[in-house]
């Protein structure tokens, strides 16, 4: 027989490659289960949170009206011009508020003079407390304050005793003379609080509430599972949301977030009916004991489905102090109330991990 | 987590390495690719044509992209799903995963025969065989630990309470070489014996390690915090401004005006030798030794500064005008990547090449030089790291071809590499001065996809007189 090497590699070749056709291993289509534990939120309420006095602001214009001169027609002064009880606006904290202790705070101050005259050495700001009138603290103006300038300084209430609500008031406005101007533009007043820490906090007991909430855009449709794969159940895909909250204030407090739809309408929410955290343990007025508290929300995947027409989502928290006695309690600054939201995510990722 | 998917996109397009400077197959003694086989061993030179020449776009390539993870049809079924257009299938997932090793690695080379003279100088007994070459090397390799996939489809609930391990590593080159080859026949008693070498200048348009880089995922046991720790560690060179790639400045990534004074330089030897003995021939090699310098002003040391970072959630913070919060999930970006200025050395890669053909029925083409019918042997090569092309990892072909007078070969293999077993199979001929080669050894790849993890060839289209 003769040899023909060629006949014999093109055998060999196709021998193994029938074998190699036959070693095929068989894959399922049954989507894979992604698991994800994920913390979601944290974070704390302090004295100060509710006191809401952070980065709080206050804007006051003085208007040329507010002076009784022509804001559009030119008016004349030979002499310069004092004016008594100006103007005057409130910076409020919220219904809680019986009084707050100040560890630190200070108000940056802007005042911004677009007033076509200058503004005398000698004008006056004082800070009272709303109902007593009681002063808290004053400041004079060392300086003329020139037309088209400005000046920052800040004001210290450190160490200051305040109620519910400040009224700020320009006591005294000094203006020099001036000949022929129209007071069309305004002279401002900008307050901004800073470096505010609490020392001890009284809130009134049977209160109202204080409602906190934010709303943000939200992509429901982002949420990607193929949810019309009879395959996909609630073994494979579902949310279970677990907060744990540890409450040192005497303050009851519930969580919750909020679906909408494009009409704003409630879709769903997160937790059914709220994430509720009792407040502290009180005897009387003396606290006794920290209120632990924790739950668990599962969210299946009827419900997943149902949040992917959100677009938009509120986030609630609201704080009271309903169930104590007494007329108002006290909060030392050491106090505060931890809240912890852990997500358990159960999904069906996309089957192609480069999308 | 779209960071993280991101991360992948490199291990599957990732241009990796070869094996050598040349395709294995080339290691089977063929009149017709004899020269480009001299890359791996400078020695086959001396089985060139009197006079052999490529000029690109007659040249020779040599290109293999392959893993050691995931079957070439599982990679397409993979990408298919990105046409949202179809239905999704999850079979090419648990393909992915039921195949993952420890360490897995995609890498690519890329080797091309820009130029290459060779000749001959003497009486055919007694000649000198000379090689001058330019030639070009693309070599990557993207390598993480099955943990990360694991993490990517699994999620991270697996692992609470543990640190999951990422281990990824990076490594391109890109140089041009300039060679010149010498090797020279001398018979000993009954054998011949033909010592070789190569001298090469390395010029490097771009290199980037990633030596040492660990990251690692921790999960609270109860999910109250995670953290991403370790460091990212590197060193980069080259025309490419990688203090721009790094801070994702992708606008300016070359500069135009510095480009050859941004070349890294180096000098590399490979050396060789052919031991024959009647039907039989030994040929061993060790290539690829050199290196590549990048001046401190065109290269870069890069390190991760922020050696933990942790996610407790978003902050949020209340007051009467809402909830507000803040916060960003951990990502590679929080690492903050650094770059140094600082000079960049690095090693092609070592590596031994071995051959061992045995010949069958002898004959004598019409110039009278001799060649065999049939030839089995064994091919070898086999890198001292993990590195760009080089692979501790050995690569080895069983071959058979046919030598029919000298003019026209055919040949096949098996080729076993890590977790890659393939067959090959080459084809060559010689016309009025032409050579041309094909060969690949993925033929699984075209016959059964399930079966390959690899696509690879090489190609070699010359003259010689």
């Amino acid at each position: 027989m003769k040899f023909n090497p060629i006949l014999i590699l093109m055998l060999i070749v196709s021998i193994l490659l029938s074998q190699a056709s036959c070693k095929k291993k068989t894959y399922d289509d049954t989507p894979l289960a992604s698991q994800w534990i994920l913390p979601i939120l944290k974070g704390n309420i302090t004295p100060l949170t509710i006191t809401t006095l952070k980065n709080k602001k206050l804007n006051l214009i003085v208007t040329g009206d507010d002076l009784g001169i022509s804001t559009n027609s030119p008016t004349s002064s030979p002499i310069p011009l004092s004016f008594l009880n100006v103007k005057s606006d409130d910076i409020e904290t919220n219904n809680l508020i019986e009084s707050i202790v100040l560890d630190t705070c200070l108000i940056d101050v802007k005042i911004t003079n677009n007033f076509p005259v200058t503004i005398l050495a000698g004008t006056k700001i004082k800070f009272k407390q709303a109902g007593s009138l009681m002063e808290i603290m004053n400041f004079t103006l060392d300086n003329n304050l020139p037309m088209g300038q400005n000046k920052t300084f800040e004001l210290d209430l450190s160490g200051k005793t305040i109620g519910y609500k400040i009224i700020v008031e320009i006591e005294e406005l000094k203006i020099d003379a001036y000949s022929n101007e129209t007071f069309s533009e305004d002279l401002t007043f900008d307050f901004l609080f800073k470096n505010v820490s609490v020392h001890e906090l009284n809130i009134f007991t049977n209160q109202e509430y204080l409602n906190m909430r934010d709303t943000a855009e939200f992509d429901g449709s982002a949420i990607e599972f193929n949810e019309f794969d009879n395959k996909i159940t609630d073994s494979t895909v579902n949310a279970t949301f677990r907060y744990t909250s540890s409450n040192g204030l005497p303050i009851n407090s519930y969580f919750q977030t909020y679906f909408l739809d494009d009409f704003n309408q409630v879709i769903d929410s997160i937790f059914t009916p709220n994430a509720d955290m009792p407040g502290a343990e009180y005897d009387g007025t003396t606290f006794e004991k920290i209120t632990e508290s924790k739950g668990t929300v599962f969210v299946p995947k009827s419900r997943i489905e149902k949040i992917k027409n959100a677009k938009k989502i509120v986030y609630v928290l609201e704080l009271n102090s309903k169930g104590y006695s007494g007329a108002f309690i006290t909060i030392k600054k050491e106090q505060k109330f931890d809240l912890k939201i852990v997500g358990d995510l159960k999904l069906i990722l996309n089957s192609n991990i480069f999308n | 987590m779209k960071k993280i998917n991101l991360l992948l996109l490199p291990s599957l397009f990732a241009v990796s390495l070869s094996y050598g400077q040349a395709h294995i197959n080339t290691l089977t003694p063929s009149p017709i690719w004899s020269a480009e086989a001299s890359f791996l061993n400078p020695a086959y030179l001396k089985n060139n044509n009197k006079v052999s020449i490529n000029i690109a776009p007659l040249m020779g390539v040599n290109f293999n992209l392959r893993n050691n993870f995931i079957s070439v049809g599982g990679a397409i079924r993979l990408f298919e799903q990105t046409d949202n257009t179809k239905p999704k299938n999850f079979a090419p997932v648990h393909e992915l995963m039921d195949n993952l090793q420890k360490r897995n690695t995609v890498d690519m080379t890329t080797d091309l025969t820009l130029l290459h003279i060779g000749f001959k100088v003497g009486k055919p007994e007694k000649a000198l065989n000379f090689g001058l070459s330019v030639r070009q090397h693309i070599y990557a390799k993207f390598t993480v630990n099955d943990d990360f996939y694991k993490l990517v489809y699994g999620g991270n609930k697996q692992f609470v309470g543990q640190k999951v391990f990422f281990e990824p590593n990076l490594n391109f080159m890109a140089y041009t070489d300039l060679g010149f080859a010498v090797s020279k026949t001398v018979k000993l008693m009954q054998f011949q014996i033909t010592p070789a070498v190569r001298l090469r200048y390395l010029m490097g348009e771009a290199s980037l390690i990633t030596k040492g880089s660990n990251l690692a995922l921790y999960t609270h046991q109860d999910g109250e915090y995670l953290e991403l720790s370790g460091q990212i560690k590197g060193q980069a060179g080259g025309m490419l401004n990688f203090d721009n790639l790094i801070k994702g400045n992708t606008d300016s990534l070359f500069q135009m005006s510095e480009m050859f004074n941004a070349l890294g330089k180096g000098v590399g030897i490979d050396i060789g030798a052919n031991i024959s003995y009647k039907n039989m021939s030994f040929s061993l090699g060790l290539v690829d030794n050199g290196r590549i310098t990048y001046a401190k002003k065109n290269a870069v040391r890069i390190s991760s500064t922020n050696a933990n970072v942790r996610w407790e959630g978003y902050d949020f913070d209340g007051s009467e005008e809402g909830l507000e919060y803040n916060g960003n999930l951990p990502s590679l970006d929080s690492l903050k990547l650094e770059t140094e200025s600082e000079a960049f050395t690095t090693a092609l890669g070592t590596k031994l090449t071995l051959n061992g053909n045995y010949g069958l029925i002898e004959k004598k083409d019409k110039k009278d030089n001799p060649y065999y019918n049939h030839n089995v042997g064994l091919s070898y090569i086999q890198g001292i790291s993990n590195q760009y092309n080089t692979s501790t990892a050995p690569y080895v072909s069983l071959y058979y071809l046919y030598n029919f007078k000298n003019k026209f070969t055919i040949g096949a293999n098996y080729n076993h590499y890590s977790s890659i077993d393939d067959l090959g199979a080459n084809i060559g001929f010689r016309f009025a001065g032409l050579k041309l080669a094909l060969g690949t050894n993925s033929l699984f790849a075209t016959f059964n996809r399930d079966f390959s993890k690899q696509a690879d060839f090489f190609f070699y289209l010359g003259l010689g007189f």
